[in-house]
């Protein structure tokens, strides 16, 4: 194993994890700063939902380095982040991303999820399908870049919620890993696209963390493995530097 | 976002700076707040402060420390009696709350006049009559205070504080102090910018230390890095020494020459300023915000007859924004223990004033027989927007700890899956 990849100790990375959680909650907007309805700016909104996307995602990562130590609190942790984004879907401008993930995380979580009263799709999956398929129209190619991420998340929730996709309708695993080809192609190839370790990295998740339902368990194990034959992490290679 | 409360305590006299003695007859300002001037004078003779200082500076060679003890107490309470004795002192300090969530109530001394810049302004004790009277004011916990000098103008500076760390490490030769001492000040400036190391470390990327070090330092040395650098922090360990034989001499620093290395000189505060604050062609000037002098002596006036200062209060006349220095001796563990405090606090964002209160505190807590804790002295500048400017770095500072975090939890599952294939 190449000496970029050395595990470092694991005590030691939750540590600074729990510093740059502790970091982040400090920055945490208080009173009237917290409504942007009550700013009044585009920008003050934007800002916000990146502080909750931000604290949530760093929360993540304590939940991770908890699940790799065996440690079950990565459960209460994966909560806390939920309620992160609970905060940011509050704020008037959110884009898939929050939504997204908030969706994800529940479903995770195995949290109960149904449609209001004579709505087909429950509120918030809707909306998250919704924003990701608009992104998809994005004149930025990064936008589209996320957007393919994002329904490849929210394909797997699918899946594992048996729930149909907003104007797609029923969607498989082959579903998921279309959008991973569209993401890379749209991001620039194997070598140039942003999103492709990040996305790797949430695919680690599903296939060896959170997949606790069989539904979802082969989409996970064909999109992680698509995946990391891209970025080229497998026990018989090492990544360049 | 956090502001420090402050108020301010300027000692003024007419005439130039220099060549003014310490004397009960000479007159001075006091200007404290915004309240009405009060007329002041010290209770020393020259001579008979700068003896008394030889004490503080473990100048007995006794084995009884109940002599530095004594005199570091009367010294403290004749002090606490000066500044007692302005009615707007205690006012202001009885005017503050203690600060909620941490913080302090920041003093700032502004002095006009070298002889000024003799007294141990740090040991003053509480005046009676306040919270905490008899305490060290800097240590007493009933009201958190932090200390810095000013020179009078020096806060109409404009400075950017908010900026990446880049330091330089700039250290004589390692025979001049105990075994591994550059080692372990070395060590601690690593150890406190490890979260700024990951901030452009992709998957597997390797972490980049902003430490630029130079050994067997000469002042060419420290101009050229300064000429082709931005560096933020200024370190530097060598030991002081008098520039001349007499009593009462200044102190320079201890450095090499180029480039016959062996060969030794000392430089003073202003030829090292000139070092640090080089015009340069094309860009704006080398622009320092900290320069920390892990020296003994550095913030000793000395000589108070000719022109100029200790090496601390030239390097901030010049124009170094924040200056920490020692006016005593200082011990290698007590710098390494304020090494390792002081950029710890500075590269996670925390305020400068509060770090060096809580140096302050560490260093009275680890050494019964030493008075390290009173040695440092913080030269400062504050333009208006200080506050702000702290509060910007520290959200820099949160997000490269942001940046390390997911660099070291990519690892970790990246390690994970090499070995294993992925399940944990």
């Amino acid at each position: 194993m190449s000496k970029e990849w050395e595990s470092p100790n694991l005590l030691d990375v939750r540590r600074a994890v729990e510093d740059a959680v502790e970091g982040i909650e400090s920055l945490e907007p208080k009173g009237e700063d917290e409504d942007a309805n009550q700013s009044g700016t585009r920008v003050r909104a934007a800002e916000l939902v990146d502080y909750w996307g931000m604290r949530a995602a760093i929360r993540k990562r304590l939940a991770e380095v908890q699940f790799l130590l065996y440690d079950p609190d990565w459960e209460r942790t994966l909560r806390l982040m939920l309620e992160d984004y609970r905060r940011g879907l509050a704020q008037p401008l959110q884009d898939h991303w929050i939504s997204g993930q908030f969706v994800v995380i529940r479903s995770v979580l195995r949290l109960p999820a149904r449609p209001e009263e004579g709505q087909k799709y429950e509120f918030w999956w809707e909306q998250a399908c919704h924003a990701a398929l608009a992104g998809l129209r994005n004149q930025n190619w990064v936008d589209r870049m996320w957007a393919h991420s994002t329904l490849s998340d929210l394909f797997m929730v699918a899946l594992a919620e048996e729930w149909e996709v907003p104007s797609k309708g029923r969607v498989s695993a082959e579903n998921v890993l279309a959008e991973l080809k569209s993401m890379i192609e749209v991001g620039g190839g194997v070598r140039a696209c942003p999103a492709l370790w990040p996305t790797f990295r949430q695919f680690w998740r599903w296939r060896y963390w959170w997949t606790t339902q069989p539904g979802w368990s082969s989409a996970a194990e064909f999109a992680y493995d698509f995946l990391a034959d891209r970025v080229g992490v497998h026990p018989s290679q090492t990544p360049s530097s | 976002m956090n502001h420090s409360p402050y108020f301010t305590l300027e000692l003024l006299r007419g005439g130039p700076p220099h060549n003014q003695l310490v004397s009960p007859i000479t007159e001075y300002l006091a200007l404290c707040g915004d309240a009405a001037p009060h007329m002041l004078r010290l209770p020393f003779e020259h001579s008979d402060l700068t003896e008394r200082l030889k004490i503080l500076r473990y100048g007995l060679k006794t084995e009884k420390d109940s002599f530095r003890q004594l005199e570091l107490e009367r010294l403290a309470r004749q002090l606490g009696e000066l500044l007692g004795s302005i009615p707007a002192f205690g006012a202001e300090i009885s005017s503050f709350e203690v600060p909620r969530n941490g913080g302090v109530v920041h003093l700032r001394l502004v002095l006009a006049g070298n002889e000024l810049a003799l007294v141990p302004w740090e040991i003053v004790q509480v005046p009676a009559g306040l919270p905490g009277a008899g305490l060290p004011l800097v240590l007493q916990p009933r009201m958190p205070i932090s200390i810095t000098r000013e020179v009078r103008g020096a806060s109409r500076r404009r400075f950017q504080w908010d900026r990446e760390p880049n330091v330089l490490f700039a250290t004589a030769d390692a025979h001049d102090f105990p075994p591994n001492t550059i080692e372990a000040h070395l060590l601690a400036i690593r150890n406190a910018i490890e979260p700024w190391a990951y901030q452009r470390v992709k998957a597997g990327g390797k972490k980049e230390y902003a430490i630029q070090v130079i050994e067997r330092v000469a002042v060419e040395d420290i101009r050229k890095a300064c000429l082709e650098n931005d560096f933020t922090h200024v370190h530097i360990l060598a030991h002081g020494q008098p520039l001349g034989d007499q009593d009462g001499a200044r102190y320079g620093l201890l450095m090499h020459k180029s480039p016959n290395r062996s060969d030794r000189t000392i430089v003073t505060g202003d030829q090292l300023a000139q070092a640090l604050l080089p015009s340069r062609s094309g860009k704006r000037a080398s622009d320092p915000l900290i320069v920390t002098l892990a020296t003994c002596d550095s913030a000793q006036q000395g000589d108070v007859v000719n022109p100029g200062g200790s090496v601390a209060h030239d390097l901030h006349r010049m124009g170094v924004p924040w200056v920490l220095a020692s006016q005593f001796p200082l011990t290698v563990i007590g710098s390494v223990l304020m090494v390792e405090d002081l950029y710890n606090e500075l590269f996670k964002g925390t305020d400068p004033r509060f770090a060096v209160h809580q140096i302050r505190q560490h260093l009275a807590t680890q050494f019964r027989d030493r008075h390290d804790w009173a040695t440092l002295v913080a030269y400062a500048s504050f333009p208006p927007d200080f506050d702000q400017q702290v509060e910007a770095f520290r959200r820099r500072a949160i997000f490269a700890a942001n940046n390390r975090a997911f660099a070291l939890v990519d690892q970790a599952v990246i390690a994970t899956i090499l070995s294993g294939g992925g399940n944990v």
